[in-house]
């Protein structure tokens, strides 16, 4: 996955137009052939609008779900109105290899009337040089880690190059996994303080209504997905808990009781030594056998004490019995 | 949990799963609680395994149910396990590990003894596998221990 999310590179000035077209002189012009206008059947995109306007709002699409700002997104990254937030993002890969894109300074984001849908999400970085491959846009991959700085707090994300889950979300879903499916995630967290914030989830959430800032239950399909498909810390970071992982947390319930799964265990297996010794049942039920075929020993090659003790009785009786044949035939020739 | 408390439950599985019921009777009795939890993520993780190797990653139902109907005849005798407990370990495959989590200690433990030995001693084949599974087995208890001491 590419480096940056948010576009913006250090040489945009800050400043939001909410809603605005780019302007003339627009920094983005440095992207040349992108700036014109696609039709609405080429890359998902809405009609008139520009691949950056589009990777704009997908990127604040994105940074608002792994904010857990938006609710009802959690397949769908929607573009907002434009916002002033200096944002920062670094995307990591599973494999250790890391990119980073800085857009240190205020990126000028505005995607206006711009939506981002599932077929146009592009978190390569492409344009900003990121090194994306845009061929595979829209395709799955491999579940990664990418990490993003906002507002000087640090925001983590997993994605498969279509959906997207904030750390939180995972995490919640595995409290509700562990809880018996009930949600725990907030219906309403109200955030008063940060008015911008809110009307950025206003315009974020209008097409649903009925969700409210803070509510990630939207976000538990691929939050859970993330969890299953994560062994151990693999997928979750080395900063995440392991027993987050399903079989982590199974094994930890089993050292928890291993005093009594190892009894049942031992009942268990002398039930099963008695067994074992035992030949076949001669009549009855059923037969118990151990699983190895029975067979007759071969003999052996070697002799033993009873063979010889055998043969030297034999041989004797035999010489007695010629001795005394030998002697009843002289006695009769004389 | 030592390195040698995950030996001396192998010893112990090892011997029972060998038919060595003498070393198994002998070292049965003389686990610390270390030895013992590191018995119980061996018998699950080598239970784990046998499965994958006997019926694959995805073991049909119907299978299962031969397989176990087969093991209290042949193998491990009518009244040693519940065929229900049976038949709920062999489907606790990697992901459904919520089969496990949902039965209490005794009827796991009872029914993955019993499943581990029975698919050990379906065929003279088997019998050869237990050195592999064990290795198995130790690597990745080896591998949560670590991970759960780091935390």
């Amino acid at each position: 996955m590419g480096s940056e999310l948010s576009g913006g590179g250090a040489d945009r000035p800050g400043k939001s137009d909410r809603g605005d077209r780019p302007r003339e002189g627009d920094p983005y012009g440095e992207l040349g052939p992108d700036l014109n206008p696609v039709p609405a059947s080429a890359d998902h995109r809405s009609p008139g609008m520009t691949r950056r306007e589009a990777y704009t709002a997908v990127g604040q699409g994105d940074q608002l779900l792994s904010l857990g700002l938006v609710a009802g997104t959690g397949d769908r990254g929607r573009g907002s109105g434009g916002r002033d937030d200096g944002g920062r993002a670094t995307g990591d890969r599973d494999d250790g290899r890391g990119a980073a894109g800085d857009g240190g300074g205020s990126a000028d984001r505005r995607s206006g009337d711009g939506e981002g849908d599932d077929g146009s999400r592009d978190d390569e970085g492409g344009d900003d040089g990121g090194g994306g491959d845009r061929g595979d846009r829209g395709a799955r991959h491999p579940i990664r880690r990418v990490t993003s700085t906002f507002h000087d707090q640090t925001i983590v994300m997993y994605t498969d190059g279509v959906d997207w889950a904030s750390r939180e979300a995972v995490r919640a879903a595995g409290v509700t996994d562990r809880q018996g499916g009930q949600s725990t995630a907030p219906r309403r967290l109200g955030i008063p303080g940060l008015p911008h914030q809110r009307d950025l989830g206003d315009n974020t959430l209008g097409e649903n209504p009925d969700v409210h800032l803070g509510d990630t239950t939207d976000q538990r399909t691929f939050a859970d997905k993330v969890r299953g498909e994560a062994p151990f810390s693999q997928n979750l970071g080395e900063k995440d808990d392991p027993s987050e992982s399903r079989i982590g947390r199974a094994f930890d319930s089993f050292l928890e009781d291993a005093d009594d799964g190892y009894d049942a265990s031992g009942s268990v297996g002398a039930a099963i030594a008695d067994i074992v010794p035992r030949g076949p049942e001669p009549t009855g039920v059923h037969t118990l056998a151990s699983g190895h075929s029975t067979y007759d020993a071969a003999p052996t090659l070697g002799l033993n004490v009873s063979d010889v003790v055998g043969s030297t009785v034999l041989m004797m009786v035999a010489a007695i019995t010629g001795l005394r044949h030998l002697a009843s035939h002289s006695r009769r020739d004389r | 949990m030592t390195t040698s408390s995950i030996d001396s439950a192998v010893a112990e599985l090892r011997a029972f799963l060998t038919g060595d019921m003498d070393t198994w009777r002998r070292l049965h009795g003389t686990q610390d609680s270390d030895a013992k939890g590191a018995f119980a993520i061996l018998l699950t993780t080598a239970c784990s395994k046998a499965v994958e190797n006997r019926f694959g990653k995805q073991p049909s139902a119907e299978d299962i149910i031969d397989f176990v109907s087969d093991a209290r005849v042949r193998t491990i005798g009518p009244d040693t396990v519940p065929a229900e407990d049976a038949e709920k370990v062999l489907r606790a495959t990697p992901g459904h590990e919520d089969l496990l989590t949902s039965m209490n200690a005794r009827d796991r433990a009872g029914a993955q003894t019993a499943m581990l030995y029975a698919l050990t001693h379906e065929t003279d084949e088997s019998q050869n596998q237990v050195d592999d599974l064990l290795a198995h087995a130790v690597e990745v208890t080896a591998a949560y221990l670590r991970q759960r001491a780091a935390r």
